[in-house]
């Protein structure tokens, strides 16, 4: 019965009727069901979502006379072509290079104190106020003194990326170890375990998933921060093209800008998302 | 043998003859690598400098590394973080760098704007004709910047009063095309910017001249005390290569816009970076004139409460490189 | 045995005085943990650690700070902001709570509308700038206008979350009452989807603080972040100090106020997920 109850597809428009009506499995093969996927009506009205965004933001530009420094979806379209490609591949990779760094420079230095303010509760009392203090103050408003402090303009991108993934991942650590089950370690330590195994293999995995978590939030405030410090603070990557077309008033250069850090900024949280649920195979939700 | 003893003598003295000149110019040969700040897009003519390499007849063996501002507060926080010790600085900030370290010094005049710099414009379907219906609404410009000054002498002169807020130029830009502010005044090239784009109109009679010689302001060299004690020479080689800049703006002022439309990547169109330019003036000299105008932003800052102590700028300019430059051509 | 004669001292338990729930060990480490950060601050300021001597010591900040408070700009700077923050994220709320609900119950409307938020999600609200000067009619819009777009993400997804991880059974056993689907709605979907709802209101809340540091680049005249920058442009820089302490203590404040809140309103949620759920909701 367990099985038969896996098997449900979600094929009927409410979320009642998905709990209530199920289907037999049919064997089709791979070909027949990307098939099905692509003509099935709910990809029709995926992509009719976005012609319908698209369309209104044609109307809306044209009919209201406030919006008219907007462009149109086609002349932002057409910009896509004009953009020297060579120049505007290196900035991505100029601010993938910032994002990369500042985040796995958090997840070095924010996890192991994540662990040990969660593991540890003399560690807890003397740390973590002290990180729930500062946590409340935007990433963005320490731009200024980063200007002062750091003396390479990469430095301070790289200190502005890594305070951004700093916070969600020790935060998203801490939450995750205090809140593993009791019964997992006292089951392991009713098996004999060593402190090292404990921590190793029972509770870094059981946490794993709200670990992951908060790489995820990580990663796209990461990205929010590269935006911001390259807007205002620098000169090369993404950020700093969208604030420069804006000051030349090159506003379709201004969408693209904004269209290729949403790719991106998706790419990196799917990236994410995938090596998360590689470590997290054991779980069927995420 | 004897043929070809000949023809290198001969080209050595060739040679020599043809370096006179250029060994004549130079004013030190020391080589050295200095970090010289700008901001190309508040002060065009910076590009031209960065471009055409002034200095180079003077001081064979310097190279120039460009740190780059957006705007010329950038440049004084990074000259506070201690990255840069000389730069082309805007007339209000020059004077709150001076205000935070005191041994920065003002040691040439870059540009020396008159009114051709200002222009007051208000959205196309304002009711506003003139500037004097400006009184009551608000304008905005960078606070703080030379244009705060202007405006502040504007509502001065013409006995009106109206608020002044603080907006980056072309943040402020797209919000007169949309109609929220009032007015607003910036500098060039926002100036051109605007009339090549079309966006509002421009309140008569187009430039600021009417207010001269109060809204005069001085656009300055800015040396650290280490940097003038370390390289005198090569100072005294860069302002000289400035007063160069200026004869070159004035005549040939095409070339001067071309080379700064390739500096910012042909981001702005030429005929905006030509009639920007044509606006600018430049001093020649660097006299008590020029003192008392300095002293008039200084006196303004110090009302507004921006500068915490009076600065006395006959005490801060040090004319002595402008002088000594003067004076050995004279010769 | 008369029940005088019980030995009970292993059985009560003595409730802790109020004196010793404030001054115990804990208490003193949290205190040691702050104050210790005000003194290293102090510190490296101080003996100039590699750079840190030219970004203001706490004694300025406080100076500053004390200056600052008792000015009329300051209170002006505070409405602003609040006025600004809180309404882009209470609009967020208005508008992304029905949508997510609407996306989370009804498949149609999920395949019209959640890819076009998916799309829009990953760009940062700060790339919303541009946009949002030429979009907007009035000034103060603007920047509520980033606070909303910052806000809106987290909600809509919570909302989502929420709505999708109501266990089956409800569904189940109100079919099997004879509810029809807006009965459903209404007593399952909706209550079902509070917790979540209000943890998704308080990151919102969160993020619509910091979104209004990126908003206020733009603002002419009042504003803690508009200080913020102007500070900088002015060279005060115990000033950005203050500014950055403001922000982060209101937007603390707002955060916990949208939680005690939701509370009373969601008075089942500590039993169920209150981990992982108290983790998300803080941030």
């Amino acid at each position: 019965m367990a099985t038969n109850a896996q098997t449900m597809t979600d094929t009927s428009d409410t979320l009642v009727s998905q709990t209530a009506v199920w289907k037999p499995v049919v064997k089709r093969s791979s070909w027949e069901q990307l098939k099905r996927k692509i003509f099935a009506l709910a990809t029709v009205r995926r992509i009719s979502s976005v012609l319908i965004f698209l369309a209104l933001w044609t109307v809306v530009v044209r009919f209201i006379p406030n919006f008219h420094q907007i462009p149109p979806p086609e002349q932002v379209f057409l910009a896509i072509f004009k953009i020297k490609v060579s120049v505007f591949f290196f900035e991505i990779f100029r601010s993938l290079y910032r994002v990369l760094s500042g985040f796995f420079l958090g997840i070095l230095i924010g996890f192991p104190i994540g662990v040990a303010i969660g593991y540890s509760r003399i560690l807890n009392y003397l740390l973590f106020p002290a990180v729930e203090m500062v946590r409340p103050i935007p990433p963005i408003a320490w731009i200024p003194l980063s200007v002062l402090f750091f003396v390479n303009i990469e430095s301070q991108i790289i200190f502005l990326t890594f305070y951004g993934a700093f916070f969600p991942t020790v935060y998203n650590t801490v939450g995750g170890i205090s809140g593993v089950d009791i019964r997992l370690p006292r089951a392991g330590m009713s098996f004999g375990v060593s402190k090292a195994q404990l921590l190793f293999r029972i509770i870094l995995p059981a946490a794993s998933p709200q670990i992951f978590a908060g790489l995820k939030i990580a990663i796209g405030i990461t990205w929010l921060m590269v935006v911001a410090a390259e807007m205002i603070a620098s000169k090369g990557g993404l950020g700093y093209l969208i604030w420069y077309n804006h000051t030349v008033m090159n506003y379709p250069f201004v969408f693209v800008g904004m269209g290729t850090i949403g790719v991106i900024g998706a790419l990196c949280s799917v990236g994410v998302d995938r090596v998360g649920k590689r470590f997290t195979k054991w779980l069927d939700i995420f | 043998m004897k043929f070809k003893m000949v023809m290198i003598s001969l080209l050595t003295v060739v040679f020599l003859f043809s370096s006179v000149p250029v060994f004549a110019q130079v004013i030190s040969d020391e080589k050295a690598k200095i970090v010289w700040g700008y901001c190309p897009y508040g002060m065009l003519e910076t590009g031209v400098m960065k471009g055409k390499q002034f200095w180079k007849p003077y001081l064979p063996n310097v190279d120039v590394e460009w740190f780059f501002g957006l705007y010329s507060p950038h440049l004084v926080n990074n000259w506070i973080a201690g990255k840069i010790e000389l730069a082309y600085l805007g007339n209000m900030p020059s004077v709150m760098l001076r205000a935070q370290k005191p041994d920065a010094k003002w040691v040439g005049i870059a540009v020396y704007p008159h009114g051709d710099v200002g222009a007051i414009f208000v959205p196309k379907d304002s009711k506003i004709q003139s500037v004097k219906e400006l009184n009551g609404k608000s304008v905005a410009t960078g606070v703080g910047s030379s244009h705060h000054r202007i405006l502040e002498e504007v509502m001065k002169q013409e006995n009106i009063k109206f608020d002044i807020m603080n907006q980056a130029p072309e943040v402020a830009i797209g919000n007169l095309e949309a109609g929220k502010i009032d007015a607003f005044c910036y500098w060039p090239p926002y100036i051109e910017m605007a009339k090549y784009k079309n966006i509002g109109r421009i309140l008569p009679p187009g430039n600021l001249k009417k207010y001269e010689p109060y809204v005069n302001a001085i656009w300055t060299i800015m040396v650290s005390e280490n940097f003038a004690k370390k390289y005198p020479k090569i100072l005294k080689g860069l302002i000289k290569a400035d007063l160069d800049l200026h004869r070159f703006m004035k005549e040939k002022p095409d070339e001067a816009a071309q080379i700064v439309f390739k500096e910012l990547e042909e981001k702005m169109p030429l005929q905006v970076l030509k009639a920007s330019l044509a606006s600018y003036d430049y001093a020649d000299r660097f006299d008590q004139e020029h003192i008392d105008v300095m002293q008039r932003d200084i006196d303004f800052l110090y009302s507004k409460g921006f500068v915490k102590k009076e600065i006395k700028a006959a005490e801060w300019a040090d004319t002595s490189y402008v002088k000594e430059i003067l004076s050995e051509k004279k010769k | 045995m008369a029940p005088e004669q019980y030995d009970v001292s292993g059985v009560i338990i003595e409730k802790p005085s109020a004196a010793s729930k404030v001054f115990n060990a804990k208490n003193l480490l949290k205190v040691i943990s702050i104050v210790s950060l005000f003194v290293l601050w102090a510190l490296l300021v101080r003996f100039n650690v590699y750079r840190f001597g030219l970004l203001p010591t706490p004694a300025d900040v406080l100076t500053w700070g004390i200056e600052w408070v008792q000015g009329k700009l300051f209170w002006i700077d505070v409405a602003y902001t609040f006025a600004r923050v809180w309404g882009g994220v209470l609009t967020a709320c208005l508008i992304a709570i029905p949508m997510g609900l609407m996306i989370g119950w009804n498949k149609v409307f999920s395949d019209f509308t959640f890819p076009m938020v998916e799309i829009l999600r990953p760009i940062p609200g700060i790339a919303y700038i541009p946009v949002a000067i030429m979009f907007l009619p009035w000034e103060e819009a603007s920047t509520a206008f980033i606070c909303f777009i910052g806000a809106f993400f987290p909600i809509i997804v919570n909302t989502i979350t929420g709505v999708k991880t109501i266990d089956r059974s409800y569904f189940r056993a109100a079919l099997c009452l004879g509810s029809n689907p807006r009965q459903i709605f209404w007593h399952i979907v909706v209550p079902g989807a509070l917790p979540y709802i209000s943890t998704g209101m308080a990151l919102g809340m969160g993020i619509g603080w910091m979104a209004s540091v990126a908003g206020e680049m733009i603002s002419g005249k009042y504003g803690l972040g508009y200080r913020i920058w102007e500070s900088y442009t002015l060279i005060r820089y115990p000033l950005i100090v203050v500014g950055m302490i403001c922000i982060g203590f209101l937007g603390l404040a707002s955060s916990a106020a949208i939680r005690y809140a939701t509370k009373r309103v969601v008075p089942w949620r500590k039993a169920i997920t209150e981990s992982l759920d108290e983790s998300i909701t803080k941030r």
